[in-house]
């Protein structure tokens, strides 16, 4: 039986006819180690990673060299984080964050570091009055979701961002869930962008990016053989290289690039729509059927719908979907805080997050699956 | 947008073929125009000897692609090679490209690309 992905929030699958077709490419024709020899098969690769590079980088308005390749949303996040915080001090996040944000975070208050955790509200003004309010002198950064990858909820990471610029506080965003469907650029008070390649971006597994206006030059977590200034014993102090150490994943790298290629070409605000109305109609038909939505009025969400079935486990509501052939995430996400925060902890939920591939006759076969269990 | 190249041969081709024309004194009231056309490639000729092929020393390889790219949209004609380990820190990648510095350098420092070096290798100079 087919299964159909409604788990696009962990990866998206399927993957574009493009970036497919990019990573066959690759493993046949550049398989060379970029910026690392002089003959033409490094360099043709170091090519294609190049212009991979700086379509991410254009993306994101961001500049190529400040556009830095990482395995996934979490490495990213690792390295700005801690790149950051290398002098101790005092860092905010919200309640919505992921562990890749929550556990490096709890990690460097084991040492040199203070954390606190600003609530998110319904109402974006209080929001930011939560942040704000959180701030102290030594506050060196603020790391914040742009889109919860339970609720969905869109955060204002934006006016966070600009309160943060106005007060000289580094904003580190994490776009695991918003790349791709909303306006992220940096600049305007966003100091990084962290991105998962192979969820909204519609790369493979294994590919990130952590994108910088170039404004901070964060320390380094990991060392190593960079293709420059190689007599050294210093990590060099230019991006991309003093972040990027070691062979970089040349085919995801390429491929990624396809990814946004695909996105740039559908466009965010068709992908968003799309992908919108799916959970818009998923949601309402769910609340039709008195099944419990996590969704709250006069809130924007990204694609993500949470929802439990009466009398059943998160996991055993996705167990059963799965056997209908139905692809869906029961259980925590990653996200304990989150569930925490919406009154879902320690059980879970099931989450429902479409992609630009999925379509209504999928979602109609899957209420009725859902009906079936009830 | 001026090319930092020329073919040389075509130019002496021409330049030859007038001075042909000027000594055989041809009596087509074409003096002047074929006396231009003389002297006209011999400036160019002399310019473009004026033109070195220089190495331009990059941090890393992005730097140097981003170079490649910002020269390439502004009419030059370059290559990445790795640069020759004339540098105390090691390893780099460079731009191997034929040209008047004092116009390339310019094109690179408006759009924030440091040059490590800069080294003719053509001999001359």
């Amino acid at each position: 039986m087919a299964q159909v992905n409604f788990d696009n929030a962990a990866t998206t699958f399927p993957k574009p006819d493009n970036v497919k077709r990019a990573m066959v490419k690759s493993l046949k024709k550049y398989g060379g180690n970029p910026g690392r020899s002089g003959h033409k098969l490094s360099l043709d690769t170091a090519n294609e990673v190049y212009k991979a590079r700086r379509r991410c980088a254009e993306f994101f308005s961001a500049e190529t060299e400040n556009t830095i390749f990482t395995q996934n949303c979490t490495h990213a996040l690792n390295l700005a984080i801690k790149g950051i915080m290398a002098d101790g001090g005092h860092i905010i996040i919200s309640d919505m964050e992921h562990n890749s944000v929550l556990r490096p975070v709890h990690a460097l208050s084991q040492k040199n570091c203070r954390y606190s955790i600003a609530k998110a509200e319904t109402d974006d003004r209080k929001t930011i009055g939560n942040f704000e309010h959180l701030i102290q002198n030594d506050t060196v950064a603020v790391v914040c979701t742009a889109a919860s990858n339970v609720t969905g909820q869109i955060m204002p990471y934006d006016r966070i961002a600009e309160m943060c610029r106005k007060r000289g506080i580094c904003f580190i965003l994490d776009g695991a869930q918003g790349c791709g469907i909303l306006p992220i650029e940096v600049g305007h008070g966003i100091n990084f962008i962290c991105a998962a390649g192979h969820k909204g971006l519609y790369g493979p597994s294994g590919t990130g990016l952590l994108v910088s206006d170039g404004l901070y030059t964060p320390g380094t977590i990991v060392e190593g053989g960079t293709g420059s200034l190689s007599m050294l014993a210093e990590q060099p102090d230019f991006l991309p290289d003093r972040l990027e150490s070691g062979t970089v994943n040349t085919v995801g790298a390429i491929a990624l690039g396809e990814g946004v290629r695909f996105v740039e070409t559908v466009s965010r605000e068709e992908i968003l729509r799309h992908e919108t109305e799916l959970c818009d109609y998923f949601a309402d038909s769910l609340l039709d059927m008195g099944v419990t939505v996590y969704r709250k009025c006069g809130v924007k969400y990204a694609p993500v719908v949470s929802f439990n079935v009466k009398g059943r486990t998160a996991e055993e509501t996705a167990s059963l979907l799965d056997k209908k052939g139905f692809c869906l995430r029961g259980g925590l996400h990653c996200s304990g805080m989150a569930h925490t925060a919406i009154g879902t902890a320690p059980d879970g939920t099931v989450r429902f997050s479409p992609s630009v591939f999925n379509h209504r006759y999928q979602v109609r076969a899957l209420l009725h699956e859902i009906k079936k269990i009830l | 947008m001026r090319r930092a190249y020329r073919t040389d041969k075509t130019d002496l081709l021409y330049l030859l073929g007038n001075a042909i024309s000027l000594c055989r004194k041809k009596k087509n009231g074409r003096f002047f125009e074929n006396a231009y056309n003389v002297v006209y490639p011999l400036m160019n000729l002399c310019e473009v000897s004026y033109l070195g092929t220089y190495l331009l020393a990059m941090a890393s390889i992005t730097y140097a692609n981003k170079a490649k790219d910002i020269l390439v949209r502004n009419g030059y004609r370059c290559e990445i090679q790795k640069t020759p380990r004339t540098s105390a820190s090691g390893c780099g990648y460079s731009i191997k490209i034929t040209g008047n510095p004092e116009e390339i350098m310019p094109i690179l420092d408006g759009r924030g690309i440091a040059v490590r070096s800069v080294t003719r290798i053509d001999g001359a100079g």
